[in-house]
């Protein structure tokens, strides 16, 4: 498998494409990625997402959102949350680092001015919601799993603020159909699993290990996939995968997974890098594994 | 002493004790004179409800506003002339300096409405929505903007002006509008 930069001419095998939630997240990733996505998304006329993504954009996005408002009115100043973020903030927790309100230095005119405006988009984008994945889409979204988080994730506390919780689904308590759809496409779960088993050791990330082993225990216990911590969460990106099926075209920014996920489903896989260098690029099966290898 | 039985001579203080006694609005209803005569409004038994020939509405007739009435008054002027210099953007494609002072006047009117409403408690959602159009629109010339941008933002105002009394469910509505006409919201994030 290979991936090759995409030029302008290329012309996509189906009018629809699915995006997995690390598209999701592109739209909040400034300048570098715009331009590249609004292009990707532009060649096609219909576009899907699982609504199980609603989980994963509200545990990163919205999470993240919730983070910065909070520090942002503690220092009361968004020129000291940057700062706070780039010099403070251990690297462990360097998944924090998202976002440079680029645009707001722009707007703004005065360091009050200036945080008070990313104050407003912070709110407006935790007040929104899960909605966003919704509102880019095309409707009805692919919704196997009937993830009931992804719907109430987002909470309205007392004093009006809203908070983004993380998951603690316990299979105790069913509130969706995780284990239905793990049933019902049990096949294709099981082809996922034989295809990362066969790969060299040099392809296996630690997710695809964790798919494997996930999807071995719920081959023998759909239920375990009913409990957040250790089942479904563990399965993420295969579930998004999965549930696209019927889609021949999937978009993601996530190469290492979605290059055997996208095989086993019989997709194209279009993959955006965060280098802006490297373009779009397209998956072809059957060569080398890396995108950094050649094509870019 | 008995205050049924009372001369007219006792002392102002006394009079006093009467008018604050507890049980005196008895005698409004007629209780005290007449015992077992129900009227609509004895002793709050909630007789009067269920006699009452009509139900009571389901919902005010007039929506309770959560901003006052001169705050969202103020707002109209700015939303409208948005409207009408957003009107020429659209509309003067053969003019393109005329559609490069548009937007800028757009754009003035919608930072004079950021000044006017920022920092209020009750006008959050409005402000939220004010800061996500100034995002739209921050860009250097019209051309960067598609039709369907355009038609967004314009369809958006149209809606804050018909009603500035924005909540967080209606500005839910409206930035989900704008991002399906493909505007940008988040940008100045990123």
């Amino acid at each position: 498998m290979s991936f090759v930069r995409l030029d302008d001419g290329h012309h996509p095998d189906s009018p629809e494409v699915f995006l997995d939630t690390s598209i999701h997240c592109c739209f909040l990733k400034g300048e570098t990625l715009r331009p590249r996505l609004n292009w990707l998304l532009g060649l096609f006329s219909w576009k899907g997402a699982s609504t199980y993504s609603k989980v994963e954009y509200g545990n990163v996005i919205l999470a993240a959102a919730q983070y910065y408002l909070r520090k942002l009115r503690e220092l009361e100043s968004v020129r000291r949350l940057q700062e706070h973020i780039s010099h403070v903030l251990p690297p462990h927790q360097r998944e924090k680092r998202t976002w440079a309100f680029s645009l707001v230095q722009t707007l703004g005119r005065t360091e009050k001015d200036r945080t008070r405006r990313a104050e407003a988009s912070l709110r407006r984008l935790l007040k929104l919601g899960t909605k966003a994945v919704d509102a880019r889409c095309d409707s009805p979204l692919a919704d196997g799993t009937s993830c009931h988080w992804g719907k109430t994730g987002l909470r309205r506390r007392r004093d009006g603020d809203y908070t983004w919780k993380t998951p603690n689904c316990r299979s105790s308590n069913r509130a969706c159909n995780v284990d239905g759809f793990f049933v019902e496409h049990r096949q294709t779960f099981e082809s996922i699993k034989r295809e990362i088993d066969a790969l060299e050791a040099d392809m296996l990330t630690d997710e695809l290990r964790q798919f494997s082993r996930v999807i071995g225990e719920a081959l023998d216990n759909p239920s375990i996939l009913l409990d957040y911590d250790h089942g479904c969460k563990l399965l993420a990106d295969a579930l998004i995968a999965v549930d696209s099926k019927g889609y021949r075209s999937f978009a993601t920014q996530n190469y290492k997974e979605s290059q055997v996920l996208t095989k086993v489903l019989g997709q194209r896989c279009y993959y955006l890098p965060n280098n802006p260098e490297r373009g779009v690029q397209i998956l072809e099966h059957g060569a080398a594994n890396s995108p950094h290898s050649r094509g870019s | 002493m008995n205050r049924d039985e009372g001369t007219g001579a006792d002392l102002p203080v006394q009079r006093h004790t009467i008018t604050t006694d507890p049980f005196a609005y008895e005698s409004v209803s007629g209780d005290r004179w007449a015992p077992g005569i129900e009227t609509p409004g004895s002793r709050c038994t909630g007789e009067a409800r269920r006699r009452a020939v009509s139900e009571p509405a389901a919902k005010p007739a007039i929506p309770s506003r959560r901003t006052p009435d001169r705050a969202v008054r103020k707002r109209r002027p700015y939303l409208k002339a948005c409207l009408d210099d957003l009107e020429r953007v659209r509309n003067g494609q053969e003019d393109p300096i005329l559609r490069g002072n548009s937007l800028a006047d757009v754009k003035d009117h919608l930072q004079a409405l950021w000044e006017l409403v920022e920092g209020s408690p009750e006008s959050e959602a409005f402000e939220e929505m004010v800061n996500v159009l100034q995002v739209a629109l921050c860009v250097e010339s019209p051309e960067a903007l598609t039709p369907g941008q355009l038609e967004g933002v314009r369809s958006v105002l149209v809606k804050m002006h018909e009603d500035p009394d924005v909540d967080d469910q209606t500005a839910n509505d409206l930035t989900q509008e704008l991002i399906r006409s493909g505007v940008d919201v988040f940008r100045e994030i990123g």
